[in-house]
């Protein structure tokens, strides 16, 4: 109980310190305050109950510090009332769970464990302890917490009789100059007395015997009496060791008058003053104390004390030589050590018997007495080893305490960091919930933004269109004012034309009534032969007009008549015009000639092909038409109404407007071409003044693209024969021509999309083919029955002499009848699927084959491509698409192709990947396309700004970088290549 | 760490880092599959040296081609380094196409449009 000031100093000093915010906390502290109050009341039940409520209050909440000080608590509880192993077991908690958290906490519950160490006199482990907490203590440690340690660090060091270190903790702590602060005088005392012991066991007695004297100074200003007499009795120890009897006696009445009542200490006292007796060789006195001490031993009914004072009579009388006495004597103190079991006492009073027999020289006796002392030799060894074992067991068992409750600690700690982890998790799940939540609700928001921006951009579209309906309007006048201008223009000259045809005319009919000149009159028939032909082509209405004249001309006939001279000079007139029409209508042919395709151009870009052409009269209605344009090679057979000049002009304007319709790109298929041709040519018919214009023109249309193994074909009117290997196929187009008036009904042009194979031949003709009189009664029509048949039979193999074959059968057939109307008929072969190969890789990608794939398509595309703004796009797409196969690719192996298509490069990139991500692409590239080119910019800016990379490393910006520089996506092929695996190639053209 | 070297491979520019340069240079083609974490060092780097690097320090990006998972990285970094001229340094962003490249050229622009701080557009033949 005279420490328990210090401890609740230190105790009190650690819980000014703590301070937590909540209540519950706050709580605890009070009850550990009210807890060391009632242990301080010496109320021990209580306050174990109270602190074990808190130690399961902290348990429960975890809360480390509250744990460890209640753990001190009941650590010093338990140790108080003499369980030290369970006050240990609570020490160990309490160190553990303070260790990083509080010093002072941590202290406290060490040095309860230090003193329970103590007292079992495990003094090994002290050593540790007390070394751990020596090293561990900060410079601002309290002389208190100091002193404690050093103290029970020399004690054990004594204990395992290592005086010399235990002096210089001593020593160390005394030479302190805040030695003199310590404010617990138990401590401060028996440090000083620890310094006494050394002195004594260095033999140092007078020094030793003036630091004695000078804490009894100190200690007498306490009065405390026990522990004055317990010096004194010290102080006559040193001075009977010293020799001075007379000091050591007084000193031993100076003990005695402090321990009026304590018959022990008294006992002691009187012993110690018979011992001073014996060596001052008084031997009387030294019974007569021995007979005091022995009085007063009866009292307390101590064995020891008697048994100590007979051994001492025994050796007095034996000295005296009174040995049968003395032998008496021994045999008492022999029982009485006996009694309580006290080895070494026992052995000591034997060893004086057996020296007493050997003085009485009985020496069996003597024998007999060795005999004893001998076995109570080994007894006292077997005692000490049990000693020793029982100490090994104890420390074993305090190890034990300590392993379970650091596992158990660790176990807790171990559970309470699943419980942080489960949290954060749960934690960052509400935050990825709470995320999607919002992201939900930004995508919700675009999506309303874009709805607004939608309907605003068609406002806006159908005020442009309104817009434009009225320009186009405005427009459509001003070419009706000027079509109005070169018409009048057009009958002006037609007029002066039909002035002099009717002056020659006149002459003409002179001339016959005349009957003048013969040779003028074959003249004048072979003229008028040529002049139906120009006439019927050019105008059939002149005719007209021209028998409309004679009549009047036969009036005027009597004034020819009259002047021949003038008449001949018109006949050389008739023969230059003559010349001059025919030679024009020639020129014009040739015209045709230049304007329509030449069969050459069919060939290339995996086509072969030829054809025949034949006009009824020099000029054509009927033409081939032949273009290669953006990847695609484009044939039709046109046929336009009628023949001659007429058709002609129709002709040449079908051609300009299909070509124009198929360069502007604003057709995708064929059919919308064939509309698109329609429109533009009923559009200048519906005006007014040509309402009584019939224009109508058929059409076979093909479109093959570049090596590719496919055909679209859309007629008007006019079909296609396809010749496989296995067999052919008439395949009809739309039964209506391009231009006719339609009447109400609405119609729609359609188109075939048809697969080739290689060697598959297509043909393309107009019904001046098939409509062709001849057989063998010249009266039969070709048909399109017969060329199929006649298609069907020709070689396949030798197409290079297709052209001639079918020129011969058609001659065949006409035989001699006359060419029933313009011809034309095309042959085309499907020739090759190969566009040479300009790079090639085939094999497993890594970041740096990529980046050598990423620099030989550049230096292909610096060769290959000249358009500035296609290399850089083909080069971004090579760099991404790369990119995508190399993060996405499922095996990491890649297929890369170039191919040349003669106008442009084809890339195709191809890969394996999981069919998530393949429908992701086409997802994206879906929603991509919706979106307007402001849209595209935002998004962009967006992504490159705000969101995260994704998991796979990139940014996501790929693609949508691609569409929103406008690359078309060619073709994106997929194959499944087993459950969820995709094989997947993507195809990209670019301009050279 | 004041000097930053790492020298180009096949898809990853050249850095030539040194707080005793008046250039801080990044050279090259950058098709990097994780361009963040071939970036991030430049940004350590720039934090760690903020406050040692030269008064008018210039950081210079000429890249002759990159991926768009760079382009983003390229954000980030120019990113960090406004916002610390917005704080008070008295640095320069250079941005240097090579011949007309019409896509360096965009990026720059976009780069403009991302940053509130001037971006100098050099060009070299």
């Amino acid at each position: 109980m005279r420490y328990l000031l210090f401890i609740l100093f230190t105790i009190g000093a650690s819980s000014v310190s703590l301070s937590q915010p909540t209540d519950s906390l706050q709580w605890a502290e009070r009850k550990i305050v009210s807890a060391y109050e009632l242990f301080g009341d010496e109320k021990y039940n209580s306050a174990e109950e109270l602190g074990l409520k808190i130690l399961a209050f902290a348990d429960r909440h975890y809360e480390q510090l509250i744990l460890a000080r209640a753990s001190a608590l009941l650590s010093e509880l338990n140790r108080t009332q003499g369980r030290y192993l369970d006050a240990i077991e609570y020490s160990i908690i309490g160190i553990e769970n303070s260790k990083y958290l509080s010093p002072e906490v941590y202290l406290t519950n060490s040095l309860s464990q230090v003193r329970c160490l103590d007292e079992l006199e495990i003094w090994d482990r002290n050593i540790d302890l007390c070394d751990d907490l020596k090293s561990q203590m900060s410079a601002s440690a309290s002389i208190n917490e100091r002193a404690s340690v050093h103290y029970y660090l020399a004690k054990a060091l004594i204990g395992i009789n290592r005086y010399d270190l235990a002096y210089k903790e001593i020593s160390g702590l005394l030479s302190r100059g805040d030695f003199k602060n310590l404010d617990s005088p138990f401590l401060k005392d028996n440090i000083l007395e620890l310094e006494i012991d050394y002195l004594v066991h260095e033999n140092q007695l007078d020094l030793a015997k003036r630091k004695i004297l000078d804490l009894i100074i100190s200690v007498e200003f306490y009065n405390k009496t026990e522990y004055l007499a317990h010096l004194y009795q010290k102080v006559a120890g040193i001075c009977s060791d010293m020799g001075s009897f007379q000091d050591a006696l007084f000193y031993y009445n100076k003990a005695m008058s402090f321990a009026p009542n304590d018959f022990l200490r008294k006992s002691l006292i009187l012993i110690g003053r018979s011992q001073v007796y014996i060596q001052a060789n008084s031997l009387d006195l030294a019974l007569i104390e021995l007979e005091k001490a022995l009085d007063a031993a009866e009292v307390l009914n101590n064995s020891f004390i008697k048994s100590l004072a007979y051994g001492l009579m025994a050796r007095i009388n034996g000295d005296k030589g009174f040995l049968s006495i003395a032998l008496i004597d021994a045999q008492k103190g022999l029982e009485q050590a006996k009694a309580i079991d006290d080895l070494p006492l026992q052995l000591e009073i034997n060893e004086l018997i057996r020296d007493l027999h050997k003085a009485n020289q009985s020496m069996e006796k003597v024998k007999e007495s060795q005999k004893i002392c001998n076995d109570l030799k080994s007894k006292i060894l077997g005692e000490l080893d049990k000693k020793r074992t029982q100490k090994a067991e104890l420390i074993l068992r305090i190890r034990n305490k300590e392993l379970t409750t650091l596992s158990k600690i660790q176990s807790q700690r171990n559970e309470r960091l699943l419980l942080n982890q489960q949290l954060s998790k749960a934690k960052e799940e509400q935050r990825y919930i709470e995320l999607k939540l919002s992201n939900e609700l930004i995508v919700q928001n675009e999506v309303n933004a874009r709805e607004k921006a939608i309907s605003e951009l068609r406002l806006l579209q159908s005020a442009h269109e309104s817009d434009l309906q009225r320009l186009q309007i405005i427009e459509l006048e001003k070419i009706k004012v000027k079509e109005a201008l070169r018409i009048n223009e057009l009958s002006n000259a037609q007029i002066e034309k039909e002035k002099n045809i009717e002056i020659l005319r006149q002459s003409n009919e002179n001339l016959i009534k005349a009957d003048q000149i013969k040779q003028l009159e074959l003249d004048q028939q072979e003229t008028q032969r040529i002049y139906g032909i120009v006439f019927t082509i050019v105008l059939l209405g002149i005719v007209v007009i021209l028998i409309f004249f004679l009549g009047s001309l036969r009036k005027k006939n009597r004034i020819i008549r009259s002047n021949s001279q003038e008449i001949s000079h018109f006949n050389t007139e008739l023969k230059e015009k003559n010349f001059e029409i025919v030679s024009g209508i020639e020129y014009a042919s040739k015209f045709q000639e230049i304007i329509f395709p030449n069969e050459s151009i069919i060939n290339g870009r995996g086509l072969e092909g030829f054809v025949l052409h034949r006009a009824l009269d020099l000029v054509s209605g009927d033409l081939p038409f032949v273009l290669k344009m953006d990847g695609y090679t484009y044939v039709a057979a046109v046929d336009c109404i009628g023949h001659g000049v007429s058709a002609s002009m129709l002709s040449i304007m079908t051609y300009f407007n299909l070509n124009d319709i198929i360069k502007s790109g604003e057709s995708k298929n064929c059919s919308d071409i064939l509309q698109n041709l329609h429109q533009r040519l009923i559009n200048r018919k519906e005006q007014e003044d040509f309402k009584s214009i019939i224009v109508s023109v058929d059409v076979a249309l093909v479109r093959i693209p570049h090596f590719e193994s496919k055909v679209q074909f859309a007629g008007a009117n006019l079909p296609l024969i396809i010749k496989r290997k296995n067999g052919v196929e008439l395949i009809k187009g739309t039964p209506i021509s391009i231009g006719e008036a339609h009447g109400r009904k609405q119609f729609k042009f359609n188109h075939l999309d048809i697969d080739l194979s290689v060697g598959d031949e297509i043909y393309l003709f107009s019904d001046g083919f098939f409509h062709q009189f001849g057989g063998v009664d010249l009266k039969q029509k070709l048909s399109k029955k017969r060329t199929l048949d006649f298609v069907q039979k020709m070689d396949q193999e030798n197409f290079k002499n297709r052209k001639k074959e079918v020129t011969d059968f058609f001659d065949h057939w006409r035989a001699n009848a006359p060419q029933t109307d313009d011809m034309v008929f095309i042959g085309l072969k499907y020739a090759s699927s190969d566009a040479p190969i300009v790079f090639q890789f085939s094999g497993r990608i890594d970041e740096t084959v990529n980046a050598k794939m990423i620099n030989e398509l550049k230096q292909l595309i610096q060769k290959e491509l000249n358009d500035k703004k296609s290399s850089s796009l083909m080069l971004m797409a090579s760099i991404e698409l790369l990119d995508n196969a190399l993060r996405y690719s499922s095996n990491s192996s890649v297929e890369i192709q170039v191919r040349d298509l003669g106008d442009k490069l084809r890339l195709v990139v191809s890969n394996q990947a999981m069919e998530e991500d393949f429908n992701k692409l086409n997802h994206a590239i879906l929603h991509y396309a919706q979106l307007t080119n402001p849209e595209m910019e935002d998004l962009y800016l967006a992504k490159l700004n705000h969101s995260a990379f994704n998991n796979r490393g990139g940014a996501g910006l790929g693609l949508l970088q691609l569409i929103r520089k406008g690359i078309q996506f060619e073709n994106i092929s997929s194959d499944i290549v087993k459950d969820k695996l995709i094989k997947f190639s993507v195809t990209v053209n670019f301009k050279k | 760490m004041t000097i930053l070297n790492i020298p180009a491979t096949s898809s990853t520019p050249e850095v030539d880092y040194n707080i005793l340069n008046d250039v801080q240079r990044i050279t090259g083609v950058s098709t990097p599959i994780d361009s963040v974490e071939f970036y991030s060092p430049m940004i350590n780097w720039i934090n760690q040296n903020a406050n040692y690097l030269k008064e008018n320090c210039v950081f210079e990006f000429e890249l002759n081609y990159f991926n768009s998972s760079s382009m983003k990285a390229l954000v980030w970094l120019l990113q960090q380094i406004e916002e610390m001229i917005l704080n008070g340094k008295t640095w320069s962003i250079c941005w240097v196409i090579v011949e007309d490249d019409e896509f360096m050229e965009e990026a720059a622009e976009a780069m403009q449009t991302l940053l509130e701080i001037p971006v100098i557009v050099a060009r070299r033949a």
